[in-house]
């Protein structure tokens, strides 16, 4: 690797950070993990004259749980942290298995989950897991903080609503339903390290023997992970069998839309969506 | 371009350095303390040869910058055996097992074993080789590392350490 020139700095307040951000505008760049950011300027896809790390900002650390705010991930906190956090494994099974299937230990242990989130890349692995989950992002700026779901806050491929003063101090999971389940499947066609070609997120929740809620969520399949809406509407109200299971399925490989690319066709795509949707639906289903 | 005069801690001692942005913590360790156990293969954190513990936890130094070890700890293979004279036990059973073919990949591969047997002093074949899923060796075939890394357990349990 051989880095282009620039400038590193290292606030120790978000006063000192959302200065640098005001001073210094599209120039700078805000770094907590680096693992892509340093990999694209390498690349030479990007160029900044400035990084600001996150890292020596207090408020921006820590991992915590409560049943009433549910899982709240802060912009520093590491992935392999959040994958081996005990709350997050008893209650959001989806989201861990999402780390677990994202690129390697190494990189686990350096990069973040909000950086994950705000690089905005359609295959995202922990993006569909949040979505699904309904997570919110709390965003802070100079005199400013609001809200908004993890959803919206990706807007196409490596884009986010964030201004370029502004950062995500913290993501919020809130606490799941008390018959919620949820799953990640990820297929890529070399290894699990690998970028997902298709990845899906499924979180349901199965009351007096129907389907009361159900949350899909598409990952590498369209310009940013998408919802499944039309997936969703075939299951909503109805008893899981595996006709019914097989015409979701069928529903979210339609309602997609791939392009071909190095890791897959459009047809491969769709169709392992196809997959991975039924046989998640049908795990979840039988999960007591 | 600033440069940073940082301290950081490497294998135990107190290293002042005067560093550029732009130099991964990787170019540091080789090219600037002389630590040249740490290969570099890739360059862009998929081989792991590079992979050292920056307090205490494996990273791709290739994918860290040398400015961001400001007051940290790094271990590099040259760290691990504390005495200095004999080996650690990964090491040792790497060798036993003939793990080791033209070496390359060996260095990333016992750091990450190491932080591996710090964590789960008792791993499943399938934990090795999720644990060893960043680093990359191209001779192998990773049986005999696989078989060392459970002969590295079963000592360290042996020994109660
Ligand atoms: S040299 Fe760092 S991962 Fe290959
Ligand atoms: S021993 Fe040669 S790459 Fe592993």
């Amino acid at each position: 690797m051989s880095l282009p020139e620039f400038n590193f700095h290292s606030p120790s307040h978000t006063d000192e950070l959302f200065r640098l951000l005001q001073e210094f505008g599209p120039s700078a760049r805000v770094m907590s993990g680096g693992t892509d950011l340093l990999i694209a300027l390498d690349g030479g896809r990007v160029h900044y004259k400035h990084l600001i790390s996150l890292k020596e900002i207090a408020v921006l650390n820590g991992l915590d749980y409560d049943s009433s705010t549910g899982l709240t991930i802060s912009a520093n906190t590491v992935l392999a942290d959040v994958a081996a956090f005990a709350p997050a494994l008893e209650h959001y099974a989806c989201l861990v298995d999402s780390i677990e299937e994202l690129a390697t230990v190494q990189v686990r242990h350096k990069a973040s989950v909000v950086g994950n989130i705000c690089n905005a890349s359609p295959a995202a692995d922990t993006a569909t897991p949040l979505m699904a989950l309904g997570a919110r992002a709390v965003i802070i700026g100079p005199g400013l903080k609001r809200e908004i779901s993890v959803e919206e806050l990706i807007t196409g491929p490596g884009k986010t609503c964030l201004a370029e003063y502004e950062i995500v101090q913290r993501i919020i999971v809130p606490p799941p339903g008390e018959h919620q389940r949820s799953l990640f499947l990820k297929h890529s066609p070399r290894s699990r390290v690998d970028i997902a070609a298709t990845s899906a997120c499924i979180s349901l929740c199965i009351q007096d023997g129907v389907f009361a809620e159900v949350s899909i969520f598409l990952g590498s399949v369209a310009p940013r992970p998408m919802r499944a809406k039309q997936a969703e509407a075939v299951l909503k109200g109805k008893q899981p069998d595996p006709d019914l299971l097989q015409r979701a399925a069928a529903t979210a490989g339609e309602e997609c839309s791939p392009i071909s690319d190095l890791r897959a066709s459009e047809e491969h795509k769709r169709h392992m969506v196809g997959v991975l949707i039924f046989r998640g639906l049908e795990q979840l289903a039988v999960q007591t | 371009m600033n440069t940073h005069v940082i301290e950081l801690i490497v294998n135990g001692d107190l290293r002042e350095v005067a560093v550029r942005p732009n130099l991964t913590l990787l170019q540091l360790l080789r090219d600037h303390l002389r630590l040249t156990g740490t290969k570099h293969g890739c360059g862009t954190g998929d081989c792991g040869a590079c992979t050292v513990l920056l307090d205490g936890r494996p990273v791709n130094s290739c994918l860290t910058l040398a400015v961001e070890a400001r007051n940290r700890t790094i271990t590099t293979i040259e760290g691990i055996s504390t005495s200095g004279t004999t080996l650690h036990p990964v090491q040792q059973a790497f060798v036993e097992k003939g793990a080791v073919q033209c070496g390359y990949c060996t260095p990333g591969m016992i750091m990450s074993s190491v932080h591996l047997l710090r964590t789960n002093p008792d791993p499943t074949e399938s934990e090795i080789r999720h644990a060893i899923g960043g680093n990359i060796c191209r001779c192998t075939g990773y049986t005999k590392i696989i078989e060392a890394i459970e002969t590295a357990a079963r000592a360290k349990k042996g020994s109660g350490q």
